[in-house]
């Protein structure tokens, strides 16, 4: 519990050093959200006014200020290019993001877990090898590239998916993202089935598991209730490491399958220097980073109990 | 099989990252050979009567064997509220959603009345009246439209809270009087002989329902209530707007009943979507020439059209060593156009030598002609006492950049060593706007098709806009011409104008391009020509 405490307590000057950075580094950066809005109809005029109505003719201490009181109240501000709360942008994004993570989530445990499993148990045959190059492909294959291939396969040449959208039903939400959560777990899949494969083969040589062995339980129950339990461990910790680096991957997932989410958010807020959105869409992921986090340290009790003593 | 399509995609697609940042950019813009000019009617100075508005067009309306038209691109719609809407896509939904009191005719720039029936100009050309039709209502039973509402949207424009970025376009306007219910006077501080340009439904035009805008208050930009064909459905900010044919309309049906606008931020995904029938319309076509191709063989439409786009080169006459004649005159020899369009804009571009664009009021080709002359430009530049060559910076967004390499080795030629600066959109136009040092520039725009509102942009200390990169002051010349009121007079004056503007290299006409899109060839009714961004979707159909 203490752990868990101190984990959230460290939540705030991750929180608050990711706002700071973002706020200082938004408006260092060169264009300004009023000229992105304008375009070529821009003139130093309407610029200005588009600036005022928009409140960042402020001095920057200021809009610091009130950014971070808005903040204590959960008030995220405004986008400046949609007037709307950022809070309800947010709201609407965050959802299709985290299934969308979650889905690419299941789909590299549920394909990489069994296939280092396979290649640890039949090590050095083609199998094993086989494993191998196929992790190493998923591995070095970036996103946007499963994602066209995916695109061209299942919604041109055979087309049995939908190529964008996120669907209105269930059965269309569900339709709609087996492509994205393919392609966004799959850089996973290689990953994941090679550290399985190695603490697998590692555990595999304990005593106990000889033990195991010796006091004559079936295969399949010395690899599944003794082996890869303890196997599990370094897995859990690559998924929860890299659920930052899924987020990223939804932003390009996101983009080329015409998605909602928080990846299309970031970058349109991006394109138009919509500061207010930008610095939420950070401070949320960086919450949920620290959250899941802690959520793979608690994991950790579940699939080892030793770490609870 | 697919493969080798599949890996021109992905080429593609890491083109379409670099561009990803500009939203309403003339790209893939351009006029052609196939497009004649259209005539400029210069309504504005006729002290007459204006024709009366035709809102039916002749002959029988079209049926359409299909309901629904989607229309993506990557570009996103952030508001569609008119007196902050800037971009092409947003125009896509206020164009039909709202109605100015003019419009431009059908395929033309010629103006003709929309929510007005007939208008005049006094003689001193500080007073215009208008006749308004009397069959308006307002959307979702917002009322029937009258007098006041134009006054009131004009107003709404110009309140300083409202802080319309438009507002300063049509600071010559005093006054909207209401002379009765269906008579409304605008009074002008001085005269503007482009002032019917104004009012066509682009920025300051598309007269918004003020009651609307009360009762939404920061919604209505996604709320929008007009008086046009079609009427806001549904929509995401930024993802997608729906509108449907509005019941009340006072104009004959429109044949689609529904058009669905929708972001599609990776070009790729637009073509899949375009092949395997989700969409009907790219509003752009690809950047890639082999995958226009292929769309073309597949038996979809590329649609080349005239939004009487020009493309410049722009240079700030106050700096070294633009600040020389001879220089200037040298980049002007440097320049090869054809071989810069064969390059760039290969099949949707036409030289252009004058400053003000094809199909403006005021356009003239009887200005002089810099022809590529290698030579020349070498001994001009020696003249002005650069013998071993110069070096300049070139500032261009990400979308001109295949043209800026053109245009570089062209100037590398001479001895003028470019080295190129390429910034997204919103860096690039606040850089111009604040003055940050954009003093070589390859750039352009869209403008209502009159030669004082480009000009002035460019030229006009007063009146300066993303493309006053000259930092010249030709304010007076220019104000001389907008408030003459004889059209031939004021024609001749921007002759002579554009004479001094090129005798001066004050800037380097390049082209004029046509904008392009792509669509299924069942879908009929595209213009030739559209003198501002969007489209009148009321005249498409589904063959």
């Amino acid at each position: 519990m203490r752990h868990v405490f101190s984990r959230l307590l460290q939540l705030i000057p991750t929180t608050v050093g990711a706002l700071v950075v973002v706020f200082l580094l938004m408006r260092v950066l060169p264009g300004d959200p009023a000229a992105a809005m304008l375009g070529t109809n821009a003139t130093p005029q309407a610029v200005a006014d588009l600036k005022s109505q928009m409140g960042l003719d402020k001095p920057l201490p200021q809009q610091f200020a009130e950014y971070v009181l808005g903040l204590a109240h959960f008030d995220l501000g405004r986008s400046l290019a949609l007037r709307t709360p950022v809070t309800t942008l947010i709201g609407q994004a965050v959802g299709p993001t985290l299934l969308l993570t979650l889905c690419g989530t299941a789909v590299s445990v549920i394909v990489g877990v069994p296939l280092g499993v396979i290649a640890a148990l039949k090590r050095r045959t083609w199998i094993d090898y086989a494993a191998s190059v196929g992790a190493l492909s998923g591995i070095s294959v970036p996103v946007f590239v499963w994602a066209l291939l995916l695109l061209l396969a299942f919604t041109l040449d055979w087309p049995i998916l939908p190529s964008a959208g996120a669907g209105d039903n269930p059965v269309d939400v569900a339709r709609s993202l087996v492509l994205p959560a393919i392609a966004t777990g799959f850089f996973q899949v290689g990953l994941i089935a090679r550290v399985t494969r190695s603490t697998l083969l590692s555990v595999l040589a304990d005593d106990y598991v000889r033990t195991a062995r010796a006091k004559g339980l079936a295969p399949t129950a010395v690899i599944a209730g003794h082996a890869l339990r303890n196997a599990l461990i370094p897995v859990i910790t690559v998924i929860g490491l890299n659920f930052g680096t899924l987020l990223g991957g939804a932003v390009v997932v996101e983009t080329v399958f015409t998605r909602p989410g928080l990846g299309r958010l970031i970058l349109d807020a991006i394109n138009a220097r919509d500061y207010p959105v930008i610095q939420g869409v950070m401070i949320i992921s960086v919450v949920l980073v620290v959250v899941l986090n802690l959520l793979t340290d608690l994991l950790y009790s579940v699939a080892d109990p030793r770490v609870r003593a | 099989m697919r493969f080798f399509a599949t890996l021109s995609v992905l080429a593609l697609f890491l083109a379409a990252c670099g561009g990803a940042a500009t939203p309403a950019a003339p790209t893939t813009a351009a006029p052609t050979q196939a497009v004649t000019a259209q005539q400029p009617t210069p309504v504005a100075a006729k002290p007459s009567t204006g024709t009366p508005a035709p809102t039916t067009q002749p002959g029988a309306a079209p049926t359409s064997s299909k309901d629904t038209l989607t229309i993506v691109f990557q570009a996103n719609q952030g508001t569609l509220d008119p007196h902050f809407a800037a971009t092409n896509q947003e125009m896509l939904i206020i164009r039909n959603v709202y109605n100015g009191l003019l419009k431009y005719k059908p395929d033309t720039t010629e103006l003709t009345g929309d929510l007005a029936t007939s208008w005049d100009m006094s003689q001193d050309g500080l007073t215009y009246t208008f006749k308004l039709r009397q069959d308006v209502e307002w959307q979702k039973g917002f009322g029937h439209f009258t007098a006041n509402d134009v006054k009131a949207s004009f107003d709404r424009l110009r309140a300083p809270e409202t802080k319309s970025p438009f507002a300063g376009a049509i600071s010559m306007l005093k006054e909207v009087q209401v002379a009765d219910d269906y008579t409304v006077k605008f009074i002008l501080s001085e005269p503007y002989a482009a002032f019917p340009q104004l009012l066509t439904d682009y920025r300051v035009g598309p007269i918004v329902n003020v009651k609307a805008v009360q009762q939404y208050g920061q919604d209505y930009a996604w709320n929008p209530i007009g008086t046009g064909p079609y009427q806001f459905d549904s929509g995401t900010p930024k993802q997608e707007a729906v509108i449907v044919a509005n019941p009340t309309y006072f104009g004959p049906q429109p044949p689609i009943k529904k058009i669905i606008t929708r972001t599609v931020p990776d070009q790729n995904a637009e073509v899949v979507g375009l092949e395997n029938g989700q969409y009907d319309m790219l509003l752009a076509a690809p950047d890639d020439p082999a995958v226009v191709d292929r769309l073309a063989k597949e038996g979809y439409t590329l649609n080349k059209f005239s939004r009487n786009l020009p493309e410049v080169l722009l240079m700030n006459l106050t700096v070294a060593p633009f600040d020389n004649l001879q220089v200037r005159q040298a980049i002007a020899y440097a320049v090869d156009r054809q071989q810069l369009i064969d390059l760039a804009w290969p099949g949707f571009g036409t030289p252009w030598y004058s400053p003000v664009p094809d199909g403006f009021v005021g356009t003239t080709t009887d200005v002089p002609h810099f022809e590529h002359d290698v030579s020349k430009a070498k001994q001009l530049l020696s003249d002005a006492g650069y013998p071993n060559g110069v070096d300049v910076t070139l500032n261009v967004y990400d979308v001109q950049k295949l043209a800026s390499d053109v245009l570089s080795e062209q100037l590398k030629q001479v001895g003028i060593r470019v080295t190129e600066e390429v910034l997204d959109q919103p860096t690039f136009i606040g850089r111009v706007v604040q003055n940050q040092g954009i003093n070589f520039s390859l750039h352009c725009c869209q403008r209502q098709p009159d030669a004082d509102i480009i000009l002035s942009d460019m030229f006009s200390p007063k009146y300066r806009g993303a493309i006053y990169i000259s930092h010249a002051d030709l304010e007076s010349e220019l104000h001389a011409a907008r408030t003459e009121l004889d059209p031939a007079k004021r024609q001749q004056m921007y002759v002579d104008l554009q004479k001094k503007i090129i005798n001066d290299v004050d800037m380097i006409p390049l082209a004029m391009l046509l904008d392009r899109s792509v669509s299924v060839s069942s879908l009929k009714g595209l213009p030739t020509l559209e003198a501002i961004w969007g489209f009148d979707f009321s005249r498409m159909y589904f063959s």
